[in-house]
């Protein structure tokens, strides 16, 4: 492990005052692989990453980058390559003069620059416009010249801060494959920034969820998904109905037969019928909404109890039921999923 | 423009073109009057000599006093620029407290009267034994002044800049100095270019402190058109305000150009 | 970022020079002028109880209000036109309107004797109307110090609403003629209701700087210039005077500041 381990923090922590913005969070990036740090604003992602470049100071805790503490080095002798949220292109300098900047520090000799800067050009599709100042260029352009500007180094991590979050939808998912292919194809280690859990899931090859400075799972996206450790993760990830179950029955009186304890429904492990709810793991209630997704169909269904449940299933789904109407809904003993005593 | 195609479009049209004209008409007519073949200002001007300018050179009093009044507005460009900009990366890159009412006080020498500095100076200079010579006691007086105007134009210009290509220029392998010189120095250069030229311009244009702080013997050029306005209409003035404007209009096209380009 | 103290320690660094010239040459001068004005004869009460010094100060208070009117009525249509212009050839009017502050009061204050002179343009013109009498001249007058000074201070105001009607979102004037106002009224109840905090600020500002104005009223109003600043003038270079001197400017400063926080106020306020 320690061998494959290219970036490694070791109960690293920041605190402002009284307020602590990354508490003593242990993680380990394997060489070639790309985590994602997950979690709302304010959860201290963009704190850890820039901890990693070396702009903030960790209050504790160590980095190793590739075997070496770097937690006091600065942050130009850092073998890091950074996006930054905002692309932070030099906007006094064209495309290729951005590119070269990081190999020029590195007193790379001048035609192996120009032959990286090439390569890296036609890498992100930028030909043509190598000679264009950043404001001369699309909002999908510019976060191209900020990848290759940070990836035409070869840095030991490559760090990426929401590198999605300006652009729209469409552009979003086609470079997120483009990164991603980009990533696996140069065994890239890197560490990705988002508060976008679709996102997470997608690209990552493990998902380091955070909330309010605490690092609360490190997994695979499959197993946040399907073993939330907390019930943060729970309803951060995906949606959950969550049921506190004791002695058969959850809080609001549902017969569950399954675990004891804090319990996860899924919605699509949810199905829909009109025959009476009878036994454990049914319950009748009144649908509230239905939304057709194209994909499927989502219901709500209001419970006596008050509680609205999420049910997922096809789309169908939209002409057995009608809104105001009744529902059964039912799921598996397998599906209720205990979350780890806290 | 839909709304200029209208009648009071046309208004706005007729007033905008008059107050033009009001603006730059006095200096084409000074311009125009200096080249008067007359021994006395006549506008419009009869004939055409450029007498005027050669009694101007050949008077002592105005070369000298032009040549004080650019090393002065030289030394005070320089220091503004200097004092003004390390205060403008403070105020802006720096959260401190009190930072808002600082900002505040360091601009507020615009909006004061200068004659009311020049006299608060004066009598604050004539009180301390140390006081400077004439030049270096006008000098630190324009400060005040010139100070306020590179903030002035510093301050929304750094906080345009995103701060983040600073650390993107560290992350790519730059020193904070390298990073500071390969980065924000070529970032801010408009700006820089733009409150320098202010600053200088106001030194060599100001005449209030001038009069007040300024040594007698080695008047800036401000002072010496003062005194010869106030004594009578004499074309040689209209002369050396011609150079005067034909001097800014330069000043002006090099500070654009150099700062576009 | 640069972390804790030794950030502190920069940020005190780069102040130092600022602050060092704020306290020596801007607060200790600023407190002795008050000081000296208090100290030796009662130099307040003998400007507040001499009906010439107040009628000095309704004199450049009445100027401030003429030169602003002034500016404001010419300003306004320029910093609109060029404010909305689409033109290329608006930065470059731009650039022009502006162009007189890079050249000394003094010398635009010249120009304006050159045409107000007894045989000056201006003062020809009126004598032709034959309403004023032959050996007339625009020098020396009220009205010549008002139309001189509004020249002077005609691109501060330009500059300042331009900034203020560049912030204006023109969608919204365009959503009030889509409503059915028109144009005119779309103006009036939209661009001017929003620019409203602007317009006072510009208005405040050349107010504050013609009332306590130097070089042009001097120059223009000659030996019957009875304004605040030309008097201090008169005061000290001339009287030698320093104490009362100083209290007429420390009356002049207090004008100053005053205007000065109501509209640093308004420009704070001005989008809403
Ligand atoms: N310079 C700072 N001073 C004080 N608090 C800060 C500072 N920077 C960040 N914080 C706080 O630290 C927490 C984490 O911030 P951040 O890492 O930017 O969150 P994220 O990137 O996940 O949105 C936030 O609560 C924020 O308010
Ligand atoms: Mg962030």
């Amino acid at each position: 492990m320690t061998n494959s381990a290219d970036l490694v923090l070791d109960g690293l922590a920041r605190r402002y005052g009284s307020t602590t913005a990354v508490a003593r969070m242990d993680l380990t990036v394997a060489a070639g692989e790309l985590v994602a740090l997950l979690g709302p604003s304010g959860c201290g992602k963009t704190t850890t990453l820039r901890m990693v470049a070396g702009f903030i100071e960790p209050s504790e805790g160590r980095i190793l980058l590739r075997g070496k503490d770097i937690t006091t080095m600065p942050a130009h002798q850092r073998d890091t390559g950074m996006v930054f949220q905002s692309y932070a292109l030099f906007p006094h300098l064209s495309v290729a003069e951005n590119i070269a900047f990081g190999l020029k520090r590195r007193g790379v000799p001048k035609p192996e620059i120009a032959q990286r800067v090439a390569r890296m050009v036609a890498l992100l599709q930028l030909q043509g416009l190598e000679a264009r100042l950043p404001k001369q260029l699309s909002g999908g352009q510019q976060q191209r010249v900020a990848v290759g500007r940070a990836l035409v180094i070869n840095p030991a991590v490559v760090l990426l801060d929401e590198p999605f979050s300006n652009l729209d939808a469409l552009l979003r998912e086609g470079t997120r494959i483009e990164l991603r292919r980009l990533q696996t194809e140069l065994g890239l280690t890197t560490l990705f920034v988002t508060h976008d859990q679709a996102e997470a899931m997608a690209i990552s090859d493990r998902i380091a969820v955070m909330n309010k400075g605490r690092l609360e799972q490190l997994g695979t996206p499959r197993e946040v998904y399907e073993r939330p450790a907390t019930r943060f993760v729970a309803s951060f990830i995906g949606r959950a109905n969550i049921f506190v179950s004791r002695d058969g029955r959850s809080e609001d009186g549902i017969p569950l037969d399954g675990p004891e304890g804090t319990l996860v429904l899924r919605p699509e492990r949810v199905t829909l019928d009109e025959a009476p709810a009878e036994g454990p793991n049914a319950v009748a209630g009144t649908v509230d909404l239905l939304s057709f997704l194209g994909t499927g169909t989502q219901a709500v269904l209001r419970l006596p109890g008050g509680r609205q449940l999420l049910v997922e299933g096809p789309a169908s789904l939209a002409d057995r039921f009608h809104t105001g109407g009744p529902a059964t809904a039912r799921w598996m003993r397998d599906d209720l999923v205990a979350l780890p005593a806290e | 423009m839909t709304s200029l195609r209208s009648p009071l479009g046309w208004v706005l049209r007729g007033m905008a073109v008059l107050g033009f004209i009001y603006l730059l008409g006095p200096l084409l007519v000074i311009v125009a009057a200096s080249f008067s073949d007359t021994g006395y200002l006549a506008f419009p001007p009869q004939g055409f000599s450029l007498r005027w300018y050669h009694a101007a050179l050949a008077d002592a009093r105005y070369l000298t006093g032009f040549f004080v009044s650019l090393r002065l507005a030289a030394m005070v460009a320089v220091l503004s620029l200097i004092i003004g900009t390390a205060a403008a990366v403070a105020l802006t890159r720096f959260a401190f407290p009190g930072s808002v009412l600082l900002e505040a006080l360091f601009l507020s020498p615009l909006v004061l009267p200068a004659l009311v500095l020049a006299v608060a100076l004066t009598l604050f200079f004539s009180a301390n034994p140390i006081a400077p010579p004439g030049m270096t006691r006008l000098v630190i007086s324009h400060l005040l002044v010139g100070v306020p105007m590179v903030l002035r134009v510093m301050l929304p210009v750094l906080r345009r800049v995103d701060p983040a290509i600073e650390e993107a220029a560290r992350n790519l392998g730059a020193s904070p100095t390298k990073a500071f010189f390969l980065v924000t120095l070529p970032v801010l250069r408009p700006g820089l270019i733009a409150a320098a030229a202010l600053a200088f311009i106001f030194s060599f244009d100001e005449v209030e402190m001038a009069l007040f702080l300024g040594s007698v013997r080695d008047a800036p050029l401000t002072v010496v058109l003062y005194g010869a306005a106030q004594m009578q209409m004499d074309p040689t003035v209209a002369a050396v305000s011609s150079l005067l404007i034909l001097l800014a209009l330069l000043l002006m096209v090099a500070q654009q150009m150099y700062a576009n380009r | 970022m640069i972390e804790g103290a030794r950030r502190g320690l920069i940020a005190a660094g780069l102040l130092a020079p600022a602050a060092l010239v704020f306290a020596i040459l801007f607060v200790w001068p600023q407190l002795g002028l008050f000081l000296q004005s208090l100290g030796g004869p009662p130099t307040f009460s003998r400007f507040l109880g001499d009906s010439y010094y107040l009628g000095v100060l309704g004199n450049s208070l009445l100027l401030g209000v003429c030169v602003t009117l002034v500016t404001l009525v010419l300003g306004f249509p320029l910093a609109f036109l060029l404010a909305r212009a689409e033109t290329r050839w608006a930065g470059l009017l731009l650039l022009l309107t502006t162009f007189p502050l890079w050249v000394s009061a003094v010398v635009r204050s010249f120009a304006w004797m050159v045409l107000f002179f007894r045989s000056g343009v201006a003062s020809r013109f009126l004598q032709g109307t034959g309403l004023v009498a032959p050996d007339f001249q625009l020098i020396g007058t009220f009205a010549g110090v008002v139309i001189a000074l509004a020249q002077v201070l005609l691109p501060i105001m330009i500059v300042t609403l331009y900034a203020v009607i560049r912030g204006v979102d023109r969608d919204l004037e365009h959503a009030a003629m889509n409503l059915g106002a028109s144009p005119a009224v779309a103006l009036w109840l939209v661009t001017l209701r929003l620019a409203r905090g602007g317009v006072l600020a510009g208005s405040l500002l050349v107010f504050s700087l013609s009332v306590s104005a130097f070089a042009t009223p001097s120059l223009i109003g000659g030996a019957r210039a009875h304004f605040m600043a030309v008097t201090i003038y008169e005061q000290t270079l001339e009287l030698l005077d320093w104490p009362f001197a100083a209290a007429i400017a420390a009356i002049l400063l207090v004008i100053s500041l005053s205007v000065a926080l109501t509209y640093g106020k308004l420009l704070g306020e001005k989008t809403r």
